[in-house]
C-alpha cells in the first residue's frame, strides 16, 4: 500500500522547484566579495574579511549593505567591543532605513545574534513604512513565518493586499494569519486588539464573498468561530456547500466539524437531524449517530424515527449508537442492546473500551451473563479479564497457558492478544513495590520468550527495551529499538527509550542508532525545510492545515528529544576528548533559536520552554504504577535545559569568558529529576564558573571529597561512573585550574575511579550470574529461562567504559 | 465508536500505535507536507471517541492518505496508505476509511472517475478486503517492489508474486466500466507505466 516513497523524490521537487516567486526570494545572491567576507568571518579570518569589506565599502561608498556587513565583521570579530550604539544604530535610525532584500536580511540575522530579538523584523516594518512595496512585504511575511511571529505575521499580511496583483488571496493570508495568532498566541494580545484584528480580517474576508472552494470557506468557518456569536453565518454560509440540492455534493470533513458544531450552539435541533442525515448517508460517523439522536429526542421525535436511521448500516458505530438511543430515550441501556453489540464485537481487541464508556449504565450482572453466553476464545478471555479487574495476574497467567498454542498459528504480521495478558505479568513483577533485580531478570526471560513467537508486537518490545536499560545493558536495548525500524518524526517521539541519558549509559559513539542522535536526526533537517512549505500552502491557497503545520514547525524547534541529544552529544565529546567546535556552534546557533522562538510566543526572554513531545503513552497502562524502572528516561524540561547550561558552562570555564544566556538562567532550573552525580557535577561546574577557578581551589578539593558514591547495580552503575569521569576529565583539562593540590586531586579521583570501574562492574555481573529467576512461573508458561546474553550485553558496557 | 476526522500536521506526533507496526511505513516530514498542502481534503483520519489520551484528545486508530492524479479519462485518486492500529483491527475500520475517500472523490471538487491502489500480489487477506470494497485487479505491475538490488525490471515475463502489485481499481458510476478488467490479473505492465 505504501507505493510512493520512490516516487516522492519527484513529488518533493515538483513541489519545492515551483517557479514561485516566493522560492527566489529566500535567497539573497550576493556578488563574489560578499560571499568571501561571509565565508572569512565563518572561517574566523577576520584579516581578511575587514580587508574586504573595506574593498567593498569603497566601490560603493553610499549603499547600505556594505556598512551593515562591515559592522557585522567587527561583531563577529569581537563580540564584547562592539558597540550597537555606535556602531549599528546610526544605520537603523538613518533618515532612509536600509530597504534592499540583502540589507535587510543581514540585519535580520544581526539583531538576532545580537539577541535583540524584538528589533530584527522591525526593520522590514520601518523599511515598508518608508518605501512600501510587495518585495519588502513579501519578504516582511516570510521572514516572520520563519521565525514563527504571528504578530509580525499578521501586521505584514494586513499591508499586502494593496500592493499585491492578487489581494484576494492576501486577504485570506491576513485573515489567516490573525487566526493563527489568535489561537497559538492569544497571551501576546489585550482583547482590545484580539476584536479588533479579527473584526478587520472579518471585513476583508467579507469583501471578497462568495467563496470560491472550501479552502476559503474554511479559513472564514475559523474567523467566525473566533469572533463569536457567528454560528448562524456559519451554519448558514456551510449549509449549502455540504448539503446542497446537488446529490453529489462536497463532503469535507472541517466543513462537517463546523456546522455539527455550531448547530450544536444555536440549538437548532431541526436542522441537526437534517444534516446528520444527510451526512450519515455518507459517513460512518459516531459523532453524527450521536448528535443525530440527541436532536431527535429533543424535537420529540419517536423513538421509532431515530431507529430508522440506525438500520441503515450494521457496523460498530451503529451497533454502539443503540446505548445512545436507550439512555437518550429510555435512561438506561437495555440489555437487547448489550447482546447486539456483544455479539458481534466480543472478541475483539475494541470490545473492552467501548463498553467502558458506558459501564456506569451496564450492570455487571448483565454485563457477564451476556458474555458468558458468547464463545470463548483468546481475546474474548481477555476481554472478560479486563471487565472484571479481578486476580488479574493469576488470571493472566492462566489464559496465557490456556492461548499460548495460539500464538504459534498466527501470521507473523498479526499481534497476539497474548500479549495482554504477559504485560499484566510483567507489570506485577516490575511495580514499583515489587522491583527487585529478580523480577526485572525473570520480567527480561519472560519479555525474550515472547518476544521470539510475536515477532512483531511493539507493546512487548518497548518494554523489553525499557528493562534492559533498566538493568544496565543498553547493548541489548539497542538491538531491540533497531528493530521497530524507528525513523523520521517518530524519532522524535519515541527516541528517548534509548537517547535519554545515552553519553553516561552507553557511550558508544559508533553505535549506529547512537550516532544518528550526534550528527542530529534527520527529522529536524527536514524541520528546517517546513516554513518553505508552509509558503507553499499560502501560495497555492491551501490554508486548511497551515495553523497546524505552524504548531509542528514549532513542536519540532523546541523540541525535548532534539535538546536531548544536543546536550548528550556534547557531553559524549568531553568524555571521550573529542573535538567539541561544531557541536557547541550548533548549540549556541539553536540556543538562539529558541530563545527566538520563546521571545515570539511569550514576548519576554526571562523563560525557555522546550515541548514535549515524547510519546509515554505507548507505556501505558503499565508505565503509571512502574515509576522506577522508567527513571532513566524520565527527564524533564529544566533537566534538559540545564544539561545543555551544563555544556556552556564547561565552555565559558574554559575560557574565562562571562557567557549571557547562562547568567540569565544558571537558576531558573531544577536539578529534582537529575541523579546524584549529575546534581554534584552540575553545582561543581557552576560554582567554578560563579566564583572563578582561582577562587574556588578549597571548595573544590571539598567537593571533590564529597562526590557521591557509585551505585553498584542498575544502569545507575555505569551512569554514576560516566558522570564522574566526565566531570574529573573535564576538571582535569582545565587549564585555569592552577592549584597544585587540586590538580593532584583531580588526577588522583580519576586514577580511583578507572580503577573501580572493572571490579565494580564485574561484580554486578556476578551478581547476575547468582541471581534466582522466578523459574517455576518461566517453567508454568513453557518458555525458556536462560538470559545468557544478559551477560555478554555487562560485558560490552564494561569493554566500552574501562578504556575511557 | 469511530469518528472521522481531517489529519492534522501535529497528528503526526501522535501515530506511534498505528506507525510503530512494523509493516506501517513512517514517510519523511516532506512527504506528509506535501500531502497535507497539495491534497488537504484526501488524508484524514479515524478517532475514538471511547479511548482519550492525556491531552484530552480521542486516540487516532487509523488513516488515510491519498491523491489525486491522471488526465482526461484516467482523471482518478490513488491510495497511498491506509492503515489502522492493532488494537482496532478487524472491525472493518480500513474499509470505513476507503469508503470516507470514495464518498469524499466521488463529490465536488474531484468527481474522479475511479480509485486505484497499489497492493503486493501475495498479499490474499489484502486483496480480498478489496474486493469486499468493490475493487478489481486491472492489472500486474511487474518489479514494483523491487529493491535496489533486485533492479528495474526488464521484461514483463519474469513474474514474482512478492515482488509484483496488482493495480486494483473500484470504478465510479461516471467512469461507465472503463476501469474494470474481468481478466485484469493476466494483464501486465512496467512500473513506469503506472505513473500519472
Amino acid at each position: 500500500m505504501y507505493d510512493e516513497i520512490f516516487k516522492f523524490v519527484d513529488g518533493h521537487e515538483r513541489l519545492i522547484k515551483e517557479p514561485h516567486r516566493i522560492i527566489q526570494n529566500q535567497f539573497y545572491p550576493m556578488s563574489v566579495n560578499q560571499d568571501e567576507v561571509l565565508d572569512a568571518i565563518e572561517r574566523s579570518n577576520f584579516k581578511t574579511a575587514n580587508q574586504l569589506v573595506a574593498k567593498l565599502v569603497k566601490t560603493a561608498p553610499f549603499a547600505t549593505f556594505p556598512k551593515i556587513l562591515e559592522q557585522y565583521v567587527k561583531f563577529r570579530q569581537n563580540r564584547k567591543k562592539f558597540s550597537f550604539e555606535r556602531g549599528l544604530a546610526p544605520i537603523l535610525s538613518g533618515v532612509s532605513p536600509p530597504n534592499d532584500a540583502n540589507s535587510l536580511h543581514l540585519l535580520h540575522r544581526f539583531l538576532i545574534e545580537l539577541g535583540m530579538y524584538g528589533k530584527a523584523l522591525d526593520v522590514y516594518a520601518r523599511a515598508m513604512q518608508k518605501y512600501p512595496n510587495f518585495e519588502i512585504g513579501y519578504q516582511w511575511f516570510t521572514k516572520s513565518l520563519e521565525d514563527l511571529n504571528f504578530m509580525h505575521l499578521q501586521q505584514s499580511s494586513f499591508q499586502l493586499p494593496r500592493l499585491s496583483t492578487n489581494p484576494r488571496q492576501v486577504y485570506f493570508w491576513n485573515a489567516l494569519a490573525t487566526v493563527g495568532l489568535v489561537k497559538l498566541r492569544e497571551n501576546l494580545l489585550t482583547e482590545q486588539k484580539r476584536n479588533l484584528l479579527l473584526q478587520l480580517s472579518y471585513k476583508s474576508l467579507s469583501s471578497v464573498k462568495p467563496f470560491k472552494n472550501n479552502q476559503e470557506l474554511i479559513v472564514f468557518c475559523h474567523l467566525c468561530e473566533l469572533c463569536g456569536d457567528k454560528s448562524q453565518e456559519i451554519v448558514e454560509i456551510v449549509l449549502p456547500t455540504l448539503c446542497g440540492d446537488n446529490e453529489r455534493t462536497s463532503v469535507d470533513l472541517h466543513l462537517k466539524n463546523f456546522i455539527i458544531k455550531h448547530l450544536k450552539v444555536l440549538n437548532d435541533d431541526d436542522r441537526m437531524v437534517y444534516v446528520c442525515q444527510r451526512l450519515l448517508a455518507c459517513l460512518d460517523d459516531y459523532d453524527l449517530l450521536c448528535e443525530f439522536i440527541k436532536s431527535t429526542k429533543a424535537l420529540d421525535l419517536s423513538r421509532e424515527i431515530a431507529e430508522q436511521e440506525l438500520k441503515r448500516r450494521d457496523s460498530r458505530n451503529y451497533r454502539l449508537a443503540t446505548f445512545e438511543l436507550d439512555l437518550s430515550f429510555d435512561g438506561k441501556i437495555s440489555e437487547r442492546s448489550l447482546e447486539t453489540y456483544l455479539s458481534k464485537f466480543h472478541n475483539k481487541p475494541c470490545c473492552h473500551v467501548d463498553i467502558q464508556r458506558y459501564r456506569e449504565f451496564i450492570d455487571d450482572s448483565s454485563l457477564f451473563s451476556v458474555l458468558e453466553l458468547l464463545p470463548p476464545g483468546l481475546l474474548h478471555d481477555c476481554n472478560v479479564l479486563k471487565f472484571s479487574g479481578e486476580k488479574i495476574v493469576e488470571s493472566s497467567i492462566e489464559l496465557l497457558i490456556k492461548h499460548e498454542s495460539e500464538i504459534k498459528n498466527k501470521l507473523d504480521t498479526d499481534y497476539s492478544a497474548c500479549s495482554y495478558l504477559l504485560l499484566n505479568i510483567i507489570q506485577d513483577l516490575v511495580r514499583d513495590e515489587n522491583l527487585t533485580l529478580q523480577n526485572a531478570a525473570t520480567a527480561i526471560a519472560l519479555l525474550e520468550n515472547y518476544q521470539k513467537k510475536d515477532c512483531f508486537n511493539y507493546e512487548t518490545r518497548v518494554w523489553l527495551i525499557i528493562l534492559y536499560n533498566y538493568v544496565g545493558v543498553p547493548s541489548l536495548a539497542l538491538e531491540q529499538y533497531e528493530q521497530l525500524k524507528v525513523k523520521n518524526v517518530q524519532t522524535d517521539t519515541i527516541s528517548y527509550l534509548v537517547s535519554s541519558r545515552f553519553s553516561s549509559r552507553f557511550p558508544d559513539k559508533n553505535s549506529s542508532v547512537l550516532s544518528d542522535f550526534i550528527v542530529g536526526a534527520k527529522v529536524y533537517e527536514s524541520a528546517a525545510s517546513l516554513p518553505q512549505f508552509i509558503r507553499i500552502a499560502f501560495e497555492r491557497s491551501c490554508f486548511a492545515k497551515v495553523v497546524g503545520m505552524i504548531d509542528l514547525y514549532d513542536k519540532l524547534q523546541r523540541s525535548i528529544s532534539r535538546w536531548n541529544d544536543m546536550a548528550e552529544s556534547l557531553q559524549l565529546s568531553r568524555l571521550l576528548n573529542d573535538k567539541r567546535g561544531e557541536l557547541l556552534k550548533n548549540m549556541h546557533s539553536t540556543w538562539r533559536a529558541l530563545e527566538l522562538s520563546n521571545f515570539n510566543a511569550y514576548g519576554a526572554t526571562d523563560r525557555l520552554e522546550l515541548v514535549d513531545n515524547r510519546d509515554y503513552v505507548i507505556l501505558e497502562p503499565i508505565a503509571s504504577s512502574c515509576s522506577k524502572i522508567l527513571e532513566y528516561a524520565r527527564t524533564d524540561q529544566s533537566w534538559t535545559l540545564a544539561s545543555g547550561l551544563r555544556e556552556m558552562l564547561v565552555e565559558s570555564i574554559s575560557t574565562g569568558e562571562e557567557n549571557i544566556d547562562i547568567c540569565r538562567f544558571l537558576d531558573a532550573y531544577s536539578t529534582d529529576k537529575m541523579t546524584q552525580s549529575e546534581r554534584w557535577s552540575f553545582s561543581l561546574l557552576k560554582k567554578l564558573y560563579r566564583d572563578g577557578c582561582e577562587q574556588s581551589a578549597e571548595w573544590l578539593l571539598d567537593s571533590l571529597n564529597d562526590k557521591p558514591h557509585l551505585h553498584t547495580e542498575t544502569w545507575l552503575l555505569t551512569h554514576d561512573y560516566c558522570v564522574q569521569l566526565t566531570t574529573l576529565k573535564t576538571l582535569d583539562g582545565i587549564k585555569r585550574i592552577k592549584d597544585a593540590t587540586c590538580k593532584k586531586k583531580i588526577k588522583l579521583e580519576l586514577q580511583l575511579l578507572r580503577d573501580a570501574c572493572s571490579e565494580l562492574h564485574m561484580s554486578y555481573a556476578k551478581q547476575w550470574e547468582g541471581l534466582d529467576l522466578d523459574n517455576s512461573l518461566i517453567e508454568r508458561l513453557g518458555f525458556s529461562h536462560r538470559v545468557e546474553n544478559i551477560r555478554q550485553g555487562f560485558m560490552t558496557s564494561l569493554k566500552l567504559v574501562r578504556n575511557l | 465508536m469511530t469518528t472521522i476526522q481531517p489529519f492534522e500536521a501535529t497528528d503526526l506526533l501522535t501515530l506511534n500505535n498505528i506507525n510503530l507496526d512494523i509493516l506501517t511505513e513512517n514517510f519523511p516530514l516532506e512527504f506528509y507536507f506535501e500531502y497535507l498542502i497539495l491534497w488537504p481534503d484526501l488524508f484524514f483520519e479515524s478517532r475514538e471517541l471511547t479511548k482519550i489520551r492525556p491531552d484530552g484528545q480521542p486516540e487516532i486508530s487509523g488513516y488515510m492518505m491519498a491523491k489525486t492524479e491522471g488526465k482526461g479519462p484516467l482523471w482518478h485518486s490513488h491510495i497511498t496508505a491506509v492503515t489502522v492500529a492493532p488494537e482496532f483491527r478487524r472491525i472493518s475500520l480500513a474499509s470505513g476509511l476507503c469508503t470516507a475517500l470514495q464518498t469524499i472523490t466521488d463529490g465536488e471538487p474531484h468527481n474522479v472517475n475511479f480509485i486505484d491502489l497499489f497492493v503486493k500480489c501475495n498479499n490474499d487477506l489484502a486483496i480480498r478486503l478489496y474486493e469486499k470494497l468493490g475493487y478489481s485487479v486491472f492489472r500486474r505491475v511487474v518489479g514494483y517492489y523491487n529493491s535496489l538490488e533486485d533492479g528495474y525490471p526488464k521484461t514483463l515475463n519474469n513474474i514474482h508474486s512478492n515482488k509484483d502489485a496488482f493495480d486494483m481499481r473500484r470504478a465510479m458510476t461516471r467512469d461507465e466500466g472503463h476501469s474494470i478488467r474481468s481478466d485484469g490479473r493476466k494483464h501486465r505492465c512496467f512500473p513506469h507505466d503506472v505513473k500519472f
